[in-house]
């Protein structure tokens, strides 16, 4: 190259209150290979953008440097204008001299000394610099939609809704997630199941969406647009096109598990449906539960089974699809109730956690919707909910605030009082987050109409005496001390990340938060993608969320989902790993550096870059040890460049 | 046409590359029918005179190697690129500094303390023996390969060069037949190329010495843990240390695309251990392998310290 280009951009003040830009293209200009500078109040504002656009048609610039933000902001802005000037937009480079300098620095002089040694070493870079092509690949069709709960069931429609080919998996024998176990939701008390079971409905009869239940992803290969996923069907041991639902079997077999689906309040034979409205309809048997598969054989549900639908010698079934998407919607769980023994949670029946009363809640409940306490069945006629429990504890428990507890707290309260219209209900709690479309007006309804007491104040204990629940609380606004005696406490437990989250993190690639929900590529403008181009995010997996922002995420990632297969072909940079093959000997270091298994030594003794797998990292080239491993337009010889200008002397 | 003219010459080094030449076995005999030795003061009496006298360029070739100590060293080193049409640096010391180049890790006045003691008995470049003038060549700062002091056209590495390299050239010069300058007279790949030992492209868990274990033959070295430069340094020589059980000490230099050989090799190391755990632990346990490293220096950089980028201690310059 020689005749570059520099270009300084003031970005307002914020580089030009500690960057003399003009002494910076002065300097500049006077650096051999450069052949026109300046400088300008915004370069990335449109005139800004025709300014460069001009100068690289006006001087025939054959490489091009811009001097102002963190290239994570514009390159691609800039890149493009180089390409709308004609040339070659791996030509043009960004030197940030905002982030790196201005910014960080209050002396003028030193920074400007400093910005000046920064352009440099970019223009020894584009000095190196070739022209590069992107790679454009091609990719499947399909998306794999991992969790059936509500963000999974919203994100499959949409994506089948599109036209693609959706394969959704789900852990369990049903889709529905959690959402199908509540009552009634916030703020609106609509019946959770009435809006749930239409969409589950519509996911099991979607001529694009294959669902696969009782199924876990178990490998995953490849890169965005070229996933190969590997997926366990686990043996429910019933064929559900024969089953009938007759629930014969049920009624015969003679083991007895505490329902998952009911929270445990009630049992489940271990032939069982979750719930009657379960999608797909039909009987699964539990084979950790069931007597039959055990050497000590029991037949009875087969004997009485007409259609013959249950198959004892039903094995794992493996499917191998190649997906060009994929989208995470595990969900959540709750954090453990025996967990918080200071609640007594765990010991004493009649303390329980929201799920468990929103089933008490529901009509379709162990209790057909009459709030019946667990030990005895009696009708509470004193509850205390005690929130954040579990939440907002960094010392014993969770960091977090688990975000959804103080409104279902509310409605549970209400709800209560309707089905309870002689109880008491009391709610402690720290401070009530209510943000959200009618939200603070549900609250307030709920405490003022119908006259449920909030107590602002830690609960410290929780004991059995006799057949009641004793509360040891604090009211902080009045500062006294508060001893409840009540029938039923329910705890509002904080959401957990799901627990399959961090097995399923390293099949997939992507990376959790500390506290195990998977992190996405960027709190604010990201929020749905993952750092793993081609994976996205829904729902709670992501964070403890509620159900309106869970649709939205649903829907969003379908979204970004379909921009990718919509597209002819991917686009994928070409800033990759070189091999110089005359060089490598094949030793294989960078092979086991590659985190994208981009790498293999082939057949000749050569190790052979799947350019599209790479994301030019660079872990391989740090690591070879021959010189033969480059990254294409930063390679060692362009580094020793750099750093010589950057330590010259003056 | 007259016989093909020959010069070779020692500077800082041990002698055993001398000894090498005489290792292409019968081929010496072609040599001597179409070469003449024309210098070499380790065979032949010649004076430093004679060889001014003879006119610039007109040595077809020189073989130097050794690496630069002495000013006697440099001196020699620039008269005999002037008078040589080729110069060639032979050997690792020619090339990199080689073992005399771990010299560099102590300053000139620390060697002259070890040896001397006192500074009065320290040797002086000029002096006055029974009445005569004696003239020693000053004792230079660092080593220096010969590369560093002037410009060389082709290189035969090694500690000493290997038969097979040291052949390839004579070959090539009896024929007419040398390569264009600058190459080298070794594979362009690493050893790992040529070495039958098969790697599983496994983490170093641990880290041992030659004598400390019986490595099995098949597998390589790096694998069972024992540093072999293989990685970092040129083929050609067919992989005879790891062959013989011994890891690669990386004598024949690391390859064209590599500037500092010790630095890339520990490079590749760094990248290479690991135990599997996480976190702190893992970096832990990442440290306690790297600690079974005894002599750093010595192991990556047994051959290149003078032509790494460091070039060796800085102590005497800053302070």
């Amino acid at each position: 190259m020689s005749r570059i280009g520099v270009f300084v951009c003031h970005c307002g003040m914020n580089i030009e209150r500690t960057v003399d830009t003009q002494a910076v293209a002065a300097t500049l200009s006077e650096h051999s290979g450069v052949v026109y500078t300046t400088d300008y109040n915004y370069l990335c504002a449109d005139p800004g953008q025709r300014l460069i656009k001009d100068a690289i048609v006006e001087h025939k610039l054959d490489g091009v440097i811009v001097a102002a933000c963190s290239p994570t902001m514009h390159e691609p802005t800039f890149r493009r204008v180089a390409e709308e000037a004609g040339l070659n937009p791996y030509l043009c480079e960004i030197a940030n001299i905002r982030e790196h300098c201005s910014w960080v620095h209050k002396d003028r002089d030193r920074a400007t000394q400093k910005a000046i040694r920064i352009v440099k070493t970019l223009v020894e870079k584009v000095r190196g610099n070739q022209p590069l092509e992107p790679l454009r690949i091609d990719h499947a069709d399909k998306c794999l939609v991992i969790g059936g709960g509500i963000a999974g069931i919203q994100a499959a429609l949409d994506v089948a809704e599109s036209g693609f080919e959706v394969i959704l998996v789900e852990k369990e024998p049903s889709i529905g997630g959690h959402m199908a176990q509540l009552s009634e939701t916030f703020p609106t008390l609509d019946c959770s199941q009435c809006i749930l079971t239409p969409k589950m409905v519509e996911v099991s009869r979607h001529p694009n969406i294959r669902l696969l239940t009782y199924s876990e992803v178990v490998e995953v290969s490849g890169y965005i647009g070229n996933y190969e996923v590997k997926i366990r069907k686990n043996p429910t041991y019933v064929d559900p096109d024969k089953c009938n639902l007759c629930g014969d079997c049920e009624k015969v077999c003679p083991k007895s598990v505490g329902s998952e689906f009911e929270r445990g309040l009630i049992d489940r034979k271990a032939i069982y449906i979750p719930f009657e409205q379960a999608i797909p309809s039909s009987y699964t048997l539990d084979e950790e539960a069931c007597l039959g598969l055990h050497p000590l054989r029991c037949n009875e549900c087969a004997k009485v089974c007409e259609p013959n639908a249950i198959d004892y010698d039903m094995r794992p079934e493996y499917i191998e699809e190649s997906v060009g998407a994929i989208i995470v919607a595990t969900g959540y769980s709750l954090y453990p109730i025996s967990s918080l023994g200071e609640y007594g949670g765990g010991q004493i029946p009649d303390v329980i956690d929201g799920l468990q009363f929103e089933r008490l809640l529901s009509a379709s409940g162990p209790t057909n919707g009459e709030v019946r306490r667990p030990s005895d069945g009696k009708i509470p006629k004193k509850v205390v909910f005690i929130q954040c429990a579990g939440s907002r504890d960094p010392e014993q428990h969770n960091a977090y605030c688990s975000k959804i507890c103080c409104m279902y707290t509310a409605k549970h309260a209400l709800l209560y009082r309707h089905a309870v219209p002689d109880g008491e209900a009391v709610v402690f709690y720290i401070d009530v987050r209510a943000g959200g479309k009618g939200y603070e007006e549900f609250t307030q309804h709920a405490i003022e109409e119908e006259r449920i007491l909030y107590l602002r104040g830690k609960v410290s204990k929780v004991y059995r005496q006799d057949d009641r629940v004793v509360v040891w609380g604090v009211d902080t606004l009045s500062s006294r001390r508060v001893e409840l005696e009540a029938d039923l406490v329910v705890l509002a437990i904080s959401m957990n990340p799901h627990p399959s989250n961090l097995a399923l993190s390293k099949v997939l690639k992507i990376s959790c938060g500390a506290e195990g929900f998977f992190k996405e590529a960027h709190p604010k403008l990201r929020p749905v993608e993952s750092l793993t181009a081609g994976i996205f995010l829904a729902g709670a997996a992501q964070g403890p969320k509620d159900i309106p922002e869970v649709v939205s995420q649903g829907s969003a990632a379908a979204v970004k989902a379909v921009a990718l297969l919509t597209k002819d072909k991917l686009v994928h940079s070409p800033e990759v790993v070189d091999i110089d093959e005359l060089v490598c000997g094949g030793c294989g270091i960078c092979v086991d550096m590659c985190p994208y298994n981009a790498l293999a030594v082939n057949g000749a003794g050569v190790a052979e870059v799947n350019e599209v797998l790479c994301e030019g990292c660079g872990s391989c080239v740090s690591a070879c040890p021959t010189g033969a491993a480059q990254l294409k337009n930063m390679t060692d010889w362009q580094f020793i460049e750099m750093i010589g200008v950057a330590l010259q002397d003056g | 046409m007259g016989k093909i003219k020959v010069g070779i010459y020692w500077a800082a080094s041990c002698g055993g590359c001398d000894v090498s030449l005489l290792e292409i076995d019968e081929q010496i005999l072609d040599v001597a029918a179409k070469a003449d030795f024309v210098f070499w003061p380790c065979a032949t009496d010649t004076k430093y005179s004679d060889l001014r006298a003879y006119q610039d360029g007109s040595i077809d070739v020189v073989l130097f190697n050794g690496a630069i100590r002495t000013q006697e060293n440099h001196d020699l080193a620039r008269l005999l690129r002037d008078k040589a049409k080729h110069l060639v640096a032979y050997g690792s010391c020619a090339q990199m500094g080689g073992v005399i180049g771990l010299a560099n890790l102590s300053s000139r006045k620390e060697i002259f303390t070890t040896l001397f003691g006192e500074k009065s008995l320290w040797p002086q470049e000029e002096s006055n023996q029974d009445g005569y003038p004696l003239h020693l060549p000053a004792f230079l700062e660092r080593v220096l390969p010969l590369v560093d002091v002037v410009d060389v056209d082709y290189v035969i590495p090694g500690c000493p060069p290997p038969k097979e390299m040291v052949s390839k050239f004579f070959e090539a010069l009896l024929e007419g037949k040398l390569p264009e300058i600058g190459a080298v007279f070794a594979a362009e790949k690493n050893l790992c190329d040529e070495c039958p030992r098969e790697r599983k492209e496994e983490r170093i868990t641990r880290i041992v010495r030659p004598h400390e274990i019986e490595p099995k033959q098949d597998s390589c070295l790096l694998d069972q843990g024992i540093i072999c430069m293989g990685p970092a340094t040129r083929g050609g020589c067919g992989a005879v240390c790891p062959l013989a059980n011994m890891p690669c000490t990386g004598c024949a230099g690391p390859t064209a695309n590599i500037t500092d050989q010790g630095a890339t090799m520990l490079n590749a190391i760094a990248s290479l251990i690991g135990t599997g755990l996480e976190g702190e632990e893992e970096l832990e346990a990442e440290e306690a392998i790297l600690a079974e490293i005894d002599d750093v220096i010595g192991t990556f950089y047994r051959f290149s310290l003078a032509a790494s980028i460091f070039k060796g201690a800085q102590r005497e310059q800053r302070g």
